[in-house]
């Protein structure tokens, strides 16, 4: 997983709510298990009409958002399917932070394991940053995950959460297979447990 | 998972729901679950696991137990469980994969002991009457834009400002005029099945609607057992000569039009009424237009050609 320590990038704005993961990306992309390549699937509903063209009034269509890299988003961002290709089409696209209200509870987690960065703000300050981001291209944000503080185009800071266990799995890359595998005695002894307990759970085939 | 067998996991926060008291005739699990969402919104449970209780919860069926936490994700929470208990064990014994013999003794006194504690504190408890639930569809394109099918499309300013444009977006996304009676809403084609409400209990209850009628010229159809077992159970109950003969379409078991990713799925503009969980923007077909209901709600629908409340099916002679 790649480290996040800092992020300068263009911030673009997608001033809906309850923004759902078959609205990131449709299921007509969910048959593959790589990670890379579902970029130019993102958004594709809103992103290309049905002859496939480009849709010109879709924010990441515009030239001044070609190359976001921060979305800013509303309330109940990711709600829906629990689907991980949604934080991987982010990423693949090159989002590598989304800023809203809220989020829905399972992307906010696979964001963390995909090297993306949610960060949920009060409604206040994602109205600032919703401004700020529809000025275009020169409306670059700085988010700085060490200090916790996101500066805007006009230098303002806003300070964000997060949970210190998830920032430092972040700024080191470590996933949740590395996390799990330092615990492999533990979860050894569990299992042995587990199989007196309740051996019903660890049939091996009739 | 695949690579470690275990997942790192936060606890979550503890929500309990009581739904008490007994639902009216023609109301349902799904009617339930909507009902609970259209309450507290598609975020309300985030955070949490949802236990489900009350008496009108322990009255469902194993089966619209399922269909009740199948559709907590839509409520926002990671989980939705409810007690176990003898419709549980009822349900268990004898299936395919439960514990035989000795195995099965022990697990029953395992699973008899994972109830809640009297007094037990939760982070957040909802309560709602049953007697007050009815008939649900939703209006607009989250689950959560819900109303009694007695209801009328709402009107976009009648929400808070947070609220206002995704209502207007659904409303143009669904074709919709604001003071519509749901029970007008004309639809083109009907999904019965899914993880949601594809269970033998929801072909049964849909096939109790559908029998000795037609479904309305001009609408497509669908049932779609839930799995290869409910198939079968169903065909040994005649369930699908019953639906074969009053129009609607019997087919293989699958996710089928839930989310369209084969070739069952809504044409731009065409309506649907769905047993499903899912009514977003192109879930089930680009442009395609889905309203959420229970099985008896979406067979009654099939028969008249636009949304109805089950109960009402009758007296319009149909």
């Amino acid at each position: 997983m790649e480290k996040f320590k800092t992020l300068t990038a263009v911030a673009a704005p997608l001033a809906m709510i309850n923004v759902d993961t078959d609205m990131i990306i449709p299921k007509q992309f969910l048959k593959t298990i790589k990670r890379s390549g579902l970029g130019r699937f993102l958004f594709f509903e809103m992103r290309f009409d049905d002859a496939g063209n480009e849709i010109a009034d879709f924010v990441l269509n515009k030239q001044a958002y070609r190359n976001a890299g921060i979305l800013v988003a509303g309330d109940n961002f990711g709600c829906g399917s629990s689907r991980e290709h949604a934080p991987w089409a982010l990423l693949d696209f090159g989002i590598r932070c989304v800023i809203a209200p809220s989020f829905a509870d399972i992307f906010y987690n696979n964001c963390f394991k995909n090297g993306i960065l949610p960060i949920k703000l009060p409604q206040g300050d994602v109205d600032k940053l919703m401004a700020d981001a529809m000025r275009g291209a020169n409306a670059t944000v700085t988010v700085d995950l060490e200090s916790q503080l996101i500066t805007g185009p006009d230098g303002g800071e806003i300070k964000f959460d997060v949970d210190s266990f998830r920032k430092h799995c972040l700024i080191e890359g470590l996933d949740d297979i590395g996390q799990t595998m330092r615990r492999v005695a533990k979860i050894d002894a569990f299992e042995e447990k587990k199989k007196a307990a309740e051996p019903w759970l660890f049939r091996t085939g009739e | 998972m695949l690579a470690t067998g275990t997942l790192l996991q936060k606890p979550a926060k503890n929500m309990r729901v009581a739904v008490e008291g007994e639902l009216p005739n023609g109301v349902g699990a799904k009617d339930i679950v909507l009902t609970i969402i259209g309450h507290m919104g598609t975020a309300g449970g985030t955070g949490h696991v949802i236990e489900y209780s009350g008496s009108a919860i322990r009255a469902l069926s194993m089966e619209g137990r399922m269909t009740v936490c199948n559709m907590t994700i839509e409520g926002g929470a990671r989980a939705g469980l409810i007690a176990p208990d003898e419709v549980t064990l009822d349900y268990l014994r004898g299936r395919p994969l439960s514990p035989k013999g000795a195995a099965w003794e022990m697990a029953v006194a395992h699973w008899k002991a994972l109830k809640t504690d009297d007094g037990a504190e939760f982070d957040r408890e909802l309560v709602f009457d049953a007697a007050e639930i009815e008939p649900c569809v939703t209006w607009g394109t989250s689950p959560e834009d819900v109303l009694p099918i007695s209801g009328s499309v709402p009107d976009p300013e009648s929400f808070t400002a947070a609220k206002r444009d995704a209502a207007r977006r659904s409303l143009e996304y669904l074709d919709l005029a604001p003071g519509t009676p749901l029970a007008d809403i004309a639809i083109d084609r009907v999904f019965i099945g899914s993880c949601t409400n594809g269970r033998i209990e929801d072909l049964r209850q849909a096939a109790e609607v559908a029998r000795g009628r037609k479904v309305a010229p001009g609408v497509g159809a669908m049932v779609v057992p839930g799995s290869g077992l409910v198939k079968e159970q169903a065909e040994a109950e005649g369930l699908d000569e019953i639906f074969i003969e009053a129009g609607f379409e019997w087919r293989q078991p699958g996710c089928s039009m839930c989310l369209a990713m084969n070739a069952d799925r809504l044409e731009p503009g065409q309506r649907c009424a769905s047993t499903s969980n899912r009514n977003f923007e192109g879930r089930q077909g680009r442009g395609g237009r889905t309203h959420l209901m229970s099985p008896a709600m979406a067979a009654a629908a099939a028969l008249s050609g636009h949304l109805v409340d089950v109960r009402k099916l009758d007296r319009e002679g149909k």
